[in-house]
Parts: structure tokens; sequence; C-alpha cells
């Protein structure tokens, strides 16, 4: 049987993306025209029964449903190119580093179960916007914090970080492992070593693809202990912001 | 006045409800999070209609995981867990079948709490349905899928025919303990 190229995996995850994301957008969509009709049903409603409805209200009413109608053709699109190259820049949402830092406390809060504690900070720029594909930032950041809380040593602590620098947000996890999964850690980057069969680093693998196809970097750095066996690993995520 | 009690994130959608009961003769107070909801004296209210999937604000344990999809079933549970048991709807356009079998299972053990689809009504024709859960009326006419929740939710008197049902009502309105 042929071996999956690193290619073929990168589509495989694409097409998981899309049966995960589907229903989530379906529901926005329908959610938007479900306020649509609403709208349009009460104006019918208020001509029909002869209410005197107040012009401004009426105005409220289209606004509703011109801005429902907006979103749904905004949500539809983002559905259409979702599996396209178009749709990594056309993703690009603003957001905040508030957002950014609520966006990885949940990531966090999924792993608090773990044996290990974590710790975010937040670059101190609550107002600062950019534009960042948040389902793509999602997903690097919860496969390197997943690997964090899988491979860090038992009862340590789990750093997380998150700042703007010269255009780009830097996310940082860092950890205490042992060393001999610091070795392992040192292979996960490398494709051929992430398709073995215990399918260690394979999701890691992924997220650098999807890291690049951002056009950003995910990096990961170790510095052994000089003693106790242990060592630092630092996965550095970068992603260029506009 | 006949009072009730509009939770939801979606700040249009719950103005369109509040504009429709209110044209109806209800008196309609309205919480846009978990927060402002669990403040609510639910004991003043006739009728909760809550939206089932909220952003949870760390109220609640479990549901951040699941993204908010149950908000509304705790925020149900939170109403109900002093033994009042004030009717309460909770809306939804959840499509994915695995959190829709949860949460009917969920719905099957509580009193007094109905899932219905917010696609199935407009906010007028829900002021007819509102009053008639108030009030221990039957409801007709509801959509079939609508009728299967029912059929999970409460006690069914009549018999059930596809695309026509007549449910009776009365337990999901019983009286307030």
């Amino acid at each position: 049987m042929k071996k999956p190229t690193l290619a073929d995996e990168v589509q495989i995850e694409r097409q998981k993306l899309i049966q995960e994301m589907a229903p989530v957008l379906m529901h926005e969509m329908q959610s938007h025209l479900v306020n649509a009709r609403n709208a349009a049903e009460l104006i019918k409603y208020n001509i029909e029964s002869a209410s005197n409805l107040h012009p401004t209200k009426l105005s409220i009413y289209c606004d509703d449903i011109l801005r429902s109608l907006q979103s749904c053709v905004g949500t539809l699109d983002a559905f259409v190119n979702l599996n396209t190259d178009v749709a990594r820049s056309r993703n690009r949402k603003p957001v905040s580093m508030d957002e950014v830092g609520t966006l990885l406390r949940q990531c966090l809060q999924m792993f608090r179960a773990s044996s290990v504690e974590f710790e975010l900070r937040i670059a101190a720029e609550p107002k600062t916007t950019f534009a960042l594909d948040r389902r793509f930032f999602e997903h690097v950041v919860l496969n390197i914090v997943q690997n964090a809380a899988k491979f860090a040593k038992k009862g340590t602590r789990v750093h997380v970080s998150s700042k703007l620098t010269n255009g780009c947000l830097n996310t940082l996890v860092k950890n205490v492992v042992d060393s001999k999964a610091t070795a392992d850690a040192h292979l996960w980057m490398d494709a051929g070593y992430a398709r073995n069969p215990s399918g260690a680093g394979h999701g890691l693998t992924i997220a650098k693809q999807i890291t690049n196809e951002m056009g950003g970097e995910l990096n990961l750095s170790f510095e052994p202990h000089r003693d106790k066996g242990l060592s630092t690993v630092e996965l550095h995520f970068k992603v260029p912001v506009t | 006045m006949k009072k009730i009690a509009l939770i939801d994130d979606d700040e249009v959608h719950i103005r369109h409800y509040s504009d429709a009961l209110e044209t109806q003769g209800f008196s309609t107070s309205i919480a846009s999070n978990v927060g402002e909801a669990l403040k609510l004296n639910y004991m003043d209210f006739d009728l909760v209609v809550c939206d089932l999937m909220m952003p949870s604000d760390d109220f609640f344990q479990n549901t951040e995981t699941n993204r908010g999809l149950m908000t509304g079933l705790r925020i149900a549970e939170f109403f109900h867990s002093d033994g009042c048991l004030v009717p309460i709807v909770l809306l939804t356009n959840l499509n994915i079948p695995n959190v829709l079998d949860d949460v009917d299972v969920e719905v099957q053990k509580m009193q007094n709490v109905l899932v219905m689809r917010k696609t199935e009504f407009n906010p007028i024709e829900f002021a007819q349905v509102a009053l008639d859960l108030i009030e221990g009326n039957r409801v007709s006419k509801l959509p079939p899928s609508l009728g299967t929740r029912l059929a999970n939710s409460i006690e069914i008197k009549a018999p059930v025919i596809p695309g026509f049902l007549s449910v009776d009502l009365i337990k999901l309105a019983g009286k307030k303990t």
C-alpha cells in the first residue's frame, strides 16, 4: 500500500476541517436567514394589521434584513472558499489581543484536566486589532498546547505567551520535559518520523504545514538542563498579521 | 399581563421576539448573556425562552469544551434547581446530529422543558404558542419535527397524526410549586 505523502495528509487534514466547519457555517447562515425572515414577518404583520409602525422601527427592521443577508452572503463566501488558497486571505478577520487571549484561554481550558499547570501571558495591547485567520490559528495553538500537555513533565508548569512584534503575532509555548522526550520532540518536526506507526508528531507536522500556509513559522528549540535529565522545550509559533 | 423572560446572545433575534410578544400583549425581560440570565428572578415569569447555544462565560462547567452548545440546558437546570418548574422553551438552529442526540437525552430527563427550532416559528407565530404554553391550552398544527421533540419531552394524551400533531401541554404548563 502506498505510503501517504505529506501533501496527501495535508489534503486529508483540510477535508477534516471542512467536515468540522460545514455544520458550524450552516448553523451560522441559518441564524442570519432566520433573523432576516423574522424581520420581514414583523414588517408584514404590522402592515397587515394596519398598526402604526414607527418609521424608525421600520428602518431598523429593514437594516436587520440587510445586515442578516449580508452576513449570510459572507458566511456562504467563507464556506465556498474554505478549501481554496484564496480562503487563507479572505478568512482573515480583525481580532484584538483581547480576543487572542480569550482564544488561548479557551484552548488551555480544554487541557485543564491534564497533569500540568498552564500559565498564560498576553501582551497588554487589548485595543490593537489585526487581521488573522482565527480557524487556522486555533488549529495550530490547540495542537502545540496539546503536545505540551502530553509531553511536559508531570506537575510542572507550561508557559504560554502571546505578543505582537514587528507585524507578527508571536506565540510561545514553553515547558519542561524529560530529556528522552526532548529527543523525540526534536523529531516531531521531521516529516519522516512524523508518519511513523505510533503517530508521534503527526499533528505537529500538519500544524507546521498550516502555519507555512499562513505565511508563518513554527519552530521548536530545546535546552537540556545541566542535571536531573530534564530539558526545556520551546515552541515558537509566529504568524504575520496586518 | 403575562411575563416572559427572553435569553439569547443574538440581539437581533431576541429583539424580534420581544417586539412580537409585546405587540401581542406580553411583558418581556431580556438577558443577552448567561450572567444577566442568572440574575433574573425567574419565579416572576410565566415562561422562559432561552437560546440553547450561547457562550457559557465560565459560569458552567462542562460547557466550555462543548463550545457553549448546551448552555441553555444548564440555565434550565439552574432555574429548576429549587423546584420552581417555570416552563422553559429552548430555541435552537442546531444541526449537529450527535449534539442534538445529547440534547434530547438531557431534555427527556427534565420537566417542563421544550426544544423548538427557530426555523419552525416566526416571532408572531411564537406569541400564540407562548400563550398556549402559559395557559395550558392545546397547541395544534405543530411541525412534525417539533412534534417528535414534544413527544419526547412531555406526556402526550392525544393521538399523534403526522404533520398535524395535537399535544396536551397541561403537564408542561403545570402550576409553579
